[in-house]
């Protein structure tokens, strides 16, 4: 969203929003849990996760380049600031709420802490679940393989070695 | 030595558990009952006299709870870490692009913004200045009053003519480093209430004792009725040092009496946060034939934008490390904090030094090359050891790595590429 | 974002249909680049029209000697496929170049040609592949080759009413491609500039046949620089023929400054991209497929 500006003389603008636009009933699933909900056509599905307060996935830069939106549709990494949400109908959508939970960490979860993969933290729910993506569709993973995985997801306090190493860690536990 | 239960062990970050979760709660993602959402007009030009701004059409908006301009602020209308120039929303002179000039709380996210296109701003742009060089000029655009040389710090040691006088090497060159962006993940964000009558922020911020006090400076509040919670930071570097939504969302909470929200986009807060200062260095080195330094003759000029920032401290930082970690007897650095039009230049890892390192690097390699040694040699020969006397003629006694470190690189260096330099 | 109306259509008629009724319509297929678009208030559609729905447009297939990649076709897909790896690995290596992860798993081949940006990823190597486009609409379906589609950045050919619908290209036994990208970074990075070459040899001799270079980011459009492939065409490969075809290419481009580089760098660059192009398409074409 721009911040509009505004030079003297310029006309008014025509407000946009002011046509009343159906909403839409979508149904699917969300971290295993079949849900239907009424979204506006042009929300994105980032904003759409915030509404329906799963603030957990954290929106960055908005155009899919940083990866901090990174949610998973259909088994598949997507950045959330890059899809509508009426997009995900009849889909099913894991977010970093659906990953593990305080009784019950996730084993990615447990290594990221373990290991001090966790800095700011703004980076990491994007960050375990491309980790995730990977895990479910390869679980033995090179080292390369697992640092492409996450090439998508940008840790500005750059502690890409300690997320490589507790992605590791995971994948020899495993093996 | 005692075992400790804390130093030398591996710790468990306290937050690690909440964040792994996805259960932190950043500032931007407080919801709180009837919380407003604010956004900031800022200016589309980098150098003006504000005429006049007309909210009303904005104030009508249904939605709209709230249109403040620099008449609205209480008290200074000025912030700044170490020079109060910097203003809240801008009263007369708009001095750079992103300079705020008003703030609106509404309903929606979407409402605040309909309403910013409402505002009709009038203003007369003045002739701007984007080149620090070209600032320092007595002829240049005068981005404040004082004029555009925000302060000089100097460093004289020995005797600077003699020693180039009777050098075998003299090497002058000069570089320039580029404005960088922090681009923390986190964009600026802070929610803002009332309890009781103390106005209680949650902010994504590296300064809260800091923001406690501008805030209540310009709130015209005592210190006691403002708390300053930092809410889990998305990364700072330095960025989030300086004020950003602080002072709007105190101020709209309590003329809105409504808990509010200001989440920054990516543009707004690459427009509006600090940078790095970029820097013209003009550097001149004197060395023996053996490649021992003689002298150093350094000018630094920090372009620190429109607002002075972090600014002297930076440069006063540039001036002490202009030597590098080499041991100079003779040493004369003038280091110039400049106004320009450009966005405001603040902390950034580093502070200062990374950029006089990119300078003094490149001349202890040029000084080697004119010696007839290695790089490595030219380090060794000169570097800082214990009891060596600085720059700025402080003698260190201990914990002087810097060889340690060259021969751990140079080991390192043999092991992966199989040979040195 | 300007508000629209959503439809996800099940099949091409429905598109049509959704086309010829909603006039300022936007087709979105992996959406990596439309978002963004719709972000920043560059389009202002009062309609998206998602193609996710049309099943039929997702594939790869080889039929009578041709890939044929269903527009929507995404480029994770791209760089996974079987049939790619085996007989375009180039184009599955640009694939696998695009974006991030999270891109290539949603922005598709279509939408990647229809965005019509000059540096495309899959672009240079499909044009060095010969690929044609469908294109489909209500009244017709008209095949183009790939080069004709783009009239400028973010232009193509395409009429109102018009889609993507498939790319293909022949399969040839003694041709080799290749994929050559220079970005800022080795992810998430749109290329400073790229190049890709085919080579075709007679199988007896070892002549060069045919080639094709194509390049991305020195132009408005992805480019093929007949320049270098006729010093190339009806004679032996070595390494000095590569050299002089790479600098016949570097003169002959014409890049422009922008954000991402500067034109002398694009052409000092284009040089050396496109000599390593043409040797990774050698070693393909000698290499494979029992050629």
């Amino acid at each position: 969203m721009d911040v509009p500006w505004k030079k003297p003389g310029a006309k008014l603008p025509v407000l946009e929003g002011d046509k009343n636009m159906s909403k839409q009933t979508i149904n699917f699933m969300l971290n295993s849990q079949k849900v239907s909900a009424q979204v506006e056509s042009d929300s994105r599905l980032v904003d759409f996760l915030h509404e329906m307060g799963l603030t957990g996935t954290k929106l960055g830069c908005g155009e899919g380049d940083c990866g901090a939106c990174t949610v998973i549709i259909d088994g598949q990494t997507a950045n959330s600031c890059l899809v509508l949400a009426p997009q995900i109908d009849g889909k099913e959508v894991t977010t970093i709420e659906g990953l593990g939970s305080y009784e019950q960490l996730h084993p990615l979860q447990e290594a990221f802490i373990e290991e001090g993969a966790v800095q700011c933290g703004f980076c990491t729910p994007g960050m375990l679940l491309s980790a995730k993506a990977l895990l479910d569709e390869n679980s033995n993973p090179k080292r390369e393989e697992i640092i492409r995985s996450i090439s998508g997801n940008l840790c500005r306090c750059t502690g890409y070695t300690k997320i490589a190493n507790a992605i590791e860690k995971v994948v020899r536990s495993k093996s | 030595m005692q075992e400790l239960n804390v130093v030398g062990k591996s710790v468990r970050r306290k937050d690690a558990l909440d964040k792994v979760l996805g259960k932190s709660q950043y500032s931007g993602d407080i919801k709180l009952p009837g919380m407003l959402h604010v956004k900031v007009l800022r200016s589309p030009v980098a150098h003006a006299l504000l005429k006049n701004i007309d909210c009303r059409a904005a104030e009508s908006l249904p939605g709209v709870h709230a249109v403040l301009t620099a008449k609205d602020i209480p008290e200074s209308n000025t912030h700044g870490i170490i020079i109060k120039d910097e203003p809240v929303l801008v009263m007369d002179k708009i001095r750079k692009i992103g300079d705020p000039l008003v703030v609106v709380a509404a309903e929606t996210e979407e409402i605040a913004l309909r309403a910013l296109s409402l505002i009709e701003v009038e203003f007369e742009e003045l002739p701007a200045v984007f080149d620090p060089e070209e600032a320092m000029k007595p002829e240049a655009p005068k981005v404040h009053d004082g004029g555009n040389i925000q302060s000089i710090r100097k460093i004289r040691k020995g005797d600077i003519e003699a020693a180039f006088a009777h050098a075998d090497i003299v090497v002058e060159t000069s570089y320039r480093t580029q404005m960088q962006e922090h681009a923390y993940i986190e964009p600026e964000a802070g929610v803002a209430y009332l309890d009781g009558d103390v106005v209680v922020l949650r902010v994504s911020t590296q300064n809260p004792h800091f923001d406690c006090k501008e805030v209540a400076r310009n709130l015209a509040l005592p210190l006691n009725k403002v708390r300053i919670v930092q809410a889990p930071t998305g990364g700072g570097f330095g960025g989030k040092l300086d004020i950003s939504v602080q002072i709007y969302i105190a101020l709209l909470a309590i003329r809105a009496k409504r808990p509010v929200r200001l989440v920054y986009t990516r543009e707004e807060s690459m427009l509006a946060s600090t940078k790095r200062h970029p820097y013209v260095i003009k550097y001149k080195t004197a060395a023996d034939k053996n490649g021992k330094l003689m002298a150093i003759d350094v000018i630094v000029i920090g372009d620190t934008g429109a607002y002075a920032s972090y600014g002297p401290g930076t440069l006063t930082r540039s001036a002490v490390h202009a030597t590098g970690p080499y041991e100079v007897p003779n040493v004369r650095v003038d280091a110039y904090t400049v106004y320009t039009n450009n966005p405001t230049a603040g902390a950034c890892r580093g502070f200062g030094v990374p950029q006089l390192a990119f300078a003094h690097e490149q001349q202890m390699d040029m000084v080697a090359q004119r010696a007839g040694i290695s790089p490595i040699q030219v380090r060794l020969l000169n570097a800082l050891r214990p009891n060596s006397q600085t720059g700025t003629g402080q003698v260190l006694e201990t914990g002087v790595g810097f060889v340690e470190t060259i021969e751990v690189a140079q080991a390192k260096a043999l092991e992966v590429l199989g040979r040195i330099c | 974002m300007s508000k629209f109306e959503y439809y996800r259509p099940k099949c091409l008629n429905e598109v049509f249909k959704l086309m010829a009724e909603n006039h300022g319509y936007s087709l979105l297929a992996g959406g990596t680049d439309l978002m963004v678009k719709l972000k920043e208030n560059l389009i202002k559609p009062t309609a998206v029209i998602d193609l996710d729905g049309l099943e039929g447009l997702k594939g790869i297939n080889l039929e009578a000697g041709r890939i044929v990649l269903g527009a929507l076709t995404t480029h994770t897909r791209l760089e996974q496929s079987e049939l790619i790896n085996r007989f375009a690995p180039a184009l599955a290596k640009a694939a696998g170049l695009v974006g991030s992860p999270q891109i290539r798993n949603k922005g598709t081949v279509g939408g990647n040609m229809g965005n019509a940006s000059p540096a495309a990823d899959t672009v240079p190597v499909l044009i060095a592949l010969g690929a044609e486009v469908v294109l489909s609409s209500k009244e017709e379906i008209r095949t183009i080759p790939l080069e004709e589609l783009f009239l400028g950045p973010g232009r193509t050919v395409l009429k109102p009413g018009e889609l993507i619908t498939t790319i293909s290209f022949e399969v040839l036994n003694h041709q080799g491609c290749s994929f050559q990208k220079l970005g800022k970074r080795k992810a998430l990075a749109i290329s400073v500039i790229n190049a890709s070459a085919s080579l075709e040899i007679e199988p007896e001799t070892k002549v060069i046949k045919k080639v094709r270079i194509a390049l991305g980011s020195v132009a408005a459009t992805a480019v093929r620089v007949s320049a270098g492939e006729e010093i190339l065409i009806g004679n032996y490969y070595s390494s000095e023929l590569i050299k002089k075809a790479a600098e016949e290419v570097s003169k002959a481009i014409r890049p422009i400054d922008d954000v991402r580089s500067t034109a002398i760098y694009r052409k000092r660059v284009a040089e050396v991209l496109v000599g390593r192009a043409l040797e990774e398409a050698w070693s393909q074409v000698t290499c494979t497929r029992g050629g």
